[in-house]
């Protein structure tokens, strides 16, 4: 078996390897583990629950619905006139848990739409909007309207 | 609300967190090594060999036989599955995009990875023609070789990450419809050997599958395998670098349109989303279709070998860098849109996602780690391969463009998953 010795090798490289990146992989920037350790306990709470027949917990509301007043975390605003979002598409980077306020007023009338929240809100032209939502689900969810097909901006929660 | 909401960038609505930059500047940093450390104490001798393999106990290689009817008959069933869908609203709960975007397409690449080119034996399309065209048909064209299967890919990059109300039953169901009469064209004129290198999605299946721990030698016997060996049986044929480039590629773009640059540009540009998109689709294959003439060129020059023939010999080691790419890209849709879309197959509308092992962290690692783990078996394929290829003393320095270039894909590659 010619092939058993650089295959073990190759092997016992990867091995290295893998058990290096495992290593790099458990410490990134000092600023993201905090955040990742908080969200460990909360990933259990909403998810797990095959017994319990909790109705679908309702992450958002829009503003016609005022849910019991949340101390709003992140509270944003944006305009859109002649199909230019005011300020321009960016990234918003929050934590897993914190309230959202999203206020948009457009100067037609529009559709907004939190992608992976599955929440929408109809716009009224020249008439804030807003929703509100506690931002359960972790990852990149981007936040556009619908008829000018603008992303007004990406919502990282981490 | 519904189908967009599936597609947002390709699938999902949900998209990866980006890399931390210390996520991305490890798996760089890890790429960089890796190529350094095969070059310098990786073997001196060709040793990857395609008819290596031991044989499967008996019973094994029987009931693989025996699976055969059993398997054509499943496929059917699944199409029939599919086909069920399109009969009912085109609205959030109707599963057809989960099924034919997740557990298809993505799905297409684990299912491979895991038990070889399992999809040629379950494609109705095949088991229609095995039907009808009993004969065998025509000899295929000389120079056709896998560009029909290159063409096919392109058309469905397109149709996931371009194409207008892409999630919706018409335009997803008009796509498959026209792709299925023209493999069923092909297969009636040339045979069921139409697909084996016509058929996009077997095309994939079977460049994927190579990777797999079983597969079948050049004698036909199913054998346990040393992956590296499988994959370095893939022979340069017409048109398999444009597979591939098209399959690395398509994936880069889908990373590339969520980032913050790209999603600037195209609002900016005033153009409407699927003339931007299509366009940078063409862009991000091209690009990389040029990086990979132009390092495999320069290749076989340096090495005193044919700059012609180059390309075409090395495409093998590009198939598992691909392969990394599109399970880092993929894996937390594949997990989480695919629960759902069984979920909605079965009728529980109001199922909750299992997301429990999908976390932030998690998710990243997976990613690096696949992705450097796919740069490392590129680069031992293409260091094999280049001791075959070029003379002794040209071996190394030959060898200096592949390691650039598959650095290049890697860290282009982690650099979108940081941007987008």
């Amino acid at each position: 078996m010619s092939n058993a010795r650089p295959t073990a090798r190759a092997g016992l490289v990867l091995a290295a390897l893998l058990a290096f990146a495992a290593a790099c992989g458990d410490d990134p920037s000092p600023a993201a583990a905090p955040t990742t350790a908080a969200a460990a306990p909360q990933t259990s709470a909403p998810a797990a629950g095959p017994g319990s027949d909790a109705p679908s917990t309702p992450a958002a509301t829009g503003s016609p619905v005022p849910s019991p007043p949340q101390a709003v975390n992140k509270d944003l605003v944006y305009t859109i006139a002649k199909r230019r979002a005011n300020p321009p598409a960016g990234r918003v980077e929050v934590a897993r848990g914190d309230v959202v306020r999203i206020t948009v007023t457009s100067d037609e009338a529009d559709q907004l739409h939190v992608h992976g929240y599955n929440t929408e809100l109809a716009l009224a032209a020249g008439q804030p909007g807003s929703i509100t939502l506690t931002a359960d689900r972790t990852g990149l969810f981007e936040v556009e309207t619908h008829k000018s097909h603008l992303v007004l901006f990406q919502l990282v929660v981490r | 609300m519904g189908p967009a909401d599936v597609l947002a960038h390709g699938v999902g609505g949900r998209q990866d967190l980006p890399l931390t930059p210390a996520q991305l500047a490890v798996g760089a940093a890890l790429a960089l090594v890796v190529s350094f450390v095969v070059l310098g104490v990786a073997w001196r001798e060709p040793r990857l060999d395609p008819g290596a393999g031991r044989p499967v106990p008996a019973w094994l290689s029987r009931a693989a036989g025996g699976l055969a009817w059993p398997l054509r008959v499943a496929g059917i069933l699944l199409a029939a599955v599919l086909l069920v869908q399109f009969t009912k609203p085109d609205d959030e709960h109707n599963p057809a995009a989960g099924l034919v975007y997740v557990l298809f397409w993505v799905g297409l690449v684990p299912l491979s990875l895991l038990l070889g080119p399992v999809w040629r034996r379950l494609n109705p399309l095949r088991a229609i023609v095995a039907l009808i065209r009993r004969d065998g048909g025509r000899p295929l064209p000389a120079g056709l070789g896998y560009w029909p299967a290159a063409a096919g890919l392109f058309a469905f990059a397109w149709l996931e990450l371009a194409a207008p109300d892409r999630a919706t039953l018409p335009v997803f169901g008009a796509w498959l419809a026209v792709y299925a009469a023209a493999m069923l064209a092909g297969g009636l004129v040339y045979g069921t050997a139409w697909f084996d290198r016509g058929d996009a999605f077997e095309v994939l299946g079977d460049l994927v599958g190579r990777l797999a721990i079983v597969g079948r030698r050049p004698d036909g016997a199913l054998v346990w395998r040393n992956p590296l060996d499988g994959i370095a049986g893939l022979t340069a044929a017409p048109g398999l670098v444009a597979v591939l480039a098209v399959l690395l590629g398509a994936t880069f773009y889908d990373a590339m349109s969520g980032a913050l640059f790209w999603l600037r540009f195209t609002q900016e540009s005033g153009l409407p989303a699927p003339v931007t998109g299509t366009l940078g689709l063409l862009a991000v294959i091209g690009a990389v279709a040029a990086a990979y003439r132009t390092a495999t060129r320069a290749a076989g020059r340096r090495g005193r070998a044919s700059a012609d023939r180059a390309p075409g010999e090395l495409a093998h080691s590009i198939v598992p860098i691909a392969v990394g790419y599109v399970i880092a890209h993929y894996w937390s849709l594949f997990v989480l849109e695919g629960q759902r879309t069984v979920a909605l197959l079965f009728g529980a509308e109001d199922f909750e996602v299992y997301s429990g092992i999908i976390t932030p962290t998690g998710v990243a690692n997976l990613q690096v780690t696949v992705i450097v783990l796919g740069h490392l078996v590129g680069t031992v394929l293409a260091h094999d391969r280049a001791l075959r290829m070029f003379p002794r003393a040209q071996a190394v320095t030959g060898q200096l463009p592949l390691l650039g270039l598959m650095v290049v894909y890697t860290v282009a590659g982690l650099f979108l998953l940081f941007a987008g």
